[in-house]
């Protein structure tokens, strides 16, 4: 679904025209990014999705103040992001981030065919990903938003947004290499 | 070349830059690059690792349920134009009524108040029209014909 922009484009205007349905079909598509951008916040899944709900419902009643299609994902990170602010500010709750795991530094030579047939070996790692880390790789390469872009999202560094994102990258290539093995 | 330089063109690549001769030389001696291009091809072939997780039934129901409720359809593009339109008709109905009110209440006022130094005559008019004006205005109280009685008494 996210391969095909046109039909994301498409849904998006229906949606600014007021079409629930269309909406409907961007919560489907949208309701993993928004969770685990959450999720990165330090919430449990329960108050994740609550807010995730509220984050769409603002959404879909201003989705006609949208300027852009291509924005829509940052746009709906930065709804999620003030409910959570004032749910945080509400509940008093302290964030709680999990430190980052050093990574092995990785050098290989296989090629790179290998390594692109090795599907399932990438989808493997996704389970291991933080949602940090997740949401870093949708926005990034999915999403085509600059780093200093989801550095403003998630509220982080630019510097260490990238950091991250390479270090995800170089993490999926080790698990191929591994399950190559 | 540097792993910084590796992240560079992979970069490049994934903002879907067209690489220069330079990058595509360095791509085709570089195991790194290529292996990392080669996981980004992969993770498009896949889709995003987001996208894994989908909402359950209960959800799109709730959703779909309250994004029908009528306090949070006032905000949508369909019911906006008619509120605006009628905030505006209700506006021009206040603005026109207190502009009525503000009428009938000010002219006899300035009937009362007003003075005659404040009247400005029309200069091609003045002394036919303005005279009777500035005589109702300064004599308010009758005026008398003859001597007060008490003048013939002495």
């Amino acid at each position: 679904m996210y391969s095909s922009d046109p039909d994301k484009k498409d849904l998006i205007e229906m949606a600014r025209k007021g079409q629930k349905q269309a909406f409907s079909q961007l919560v489907k598509m949208y309701y993993g990014l928004v969770m685990h951008f959450l999720l990165d916040r330090g919430l449990g899944h329960a108050d994740a999705e609550d807010i995730a709900q509220e984050t769409f419902l603002k959404a879909y009643s201003k989705v006609h103040q949208l300027s852009s299609a291509g924005s829509f994902a940052g746009w709906l990170l930065r709804i999620a992001r003030n409910v959570w602010i004032d749910r945080f500010r509400k509940l008093q709750r302290q964030k709680n981030h999990t430190e980052e795991s050093d990574l092995d530094e990785l050098f290989e030579s296989r090629s790179p065919e290998v390594i692109a047939l090795d599907n399932a070996a990438v989808y493997d790692v996704y389970s291991t990903l933080k949602p940090r880390e997740t949401v870093i790789i949708d926005l990034r390469v999915f999403q085509q938003l600059s780093f200093s872009e989801i550095a403003e999202i998630i509220g982080s560094k630019e510097s260490n947004v990238r950091l991250i994102f390479h270090r995800t990258m170089k993490r999926l290539r080790n698990q191929s290499k591994e399950n190559l093995k | 070349m540097a792993s910084t330089n590796c992240d560079i063109i992979l970069e490049k690549i994934i903002s879907q830059e067209k690489p220069g001769d330079d990058v595509m030389a360095h791509i085709q001696t570089c195991a790194e690059c290529r292996q990392a291009l080669a996981s980004v091809a992969v993770l498009k072939t896949l889709g995003s690792p987001a996208q894994r997780m989908q909402p359950s039934q209960k959800f799109l129901e709730d959703f779909e349920a309250k994004a029908g409720s009528p306090e949070l359809s006032t905000g949508l593009s369909g019911s906006l134009l008619p509120k605006l339109l009628l905030t505006a008709i209700l506006a021009g109905l206040l603005f026109l009524g207190a502009r009525y009110l503000a009428d009938t209440d000010t002219v006899p006022k300035q009937q009362q108040t007003s003075s005659p130094a404040e009247i400005e005559p029309d200069s091609a008019s003045s002394e036919n029209t303005l005279e009777p004006l500035l005589i109702e205005k300064r004599s308010p109280a009758p005026v008398l014909k003859f001597d007060a009685p008490d003048k013939n008494v002495d």
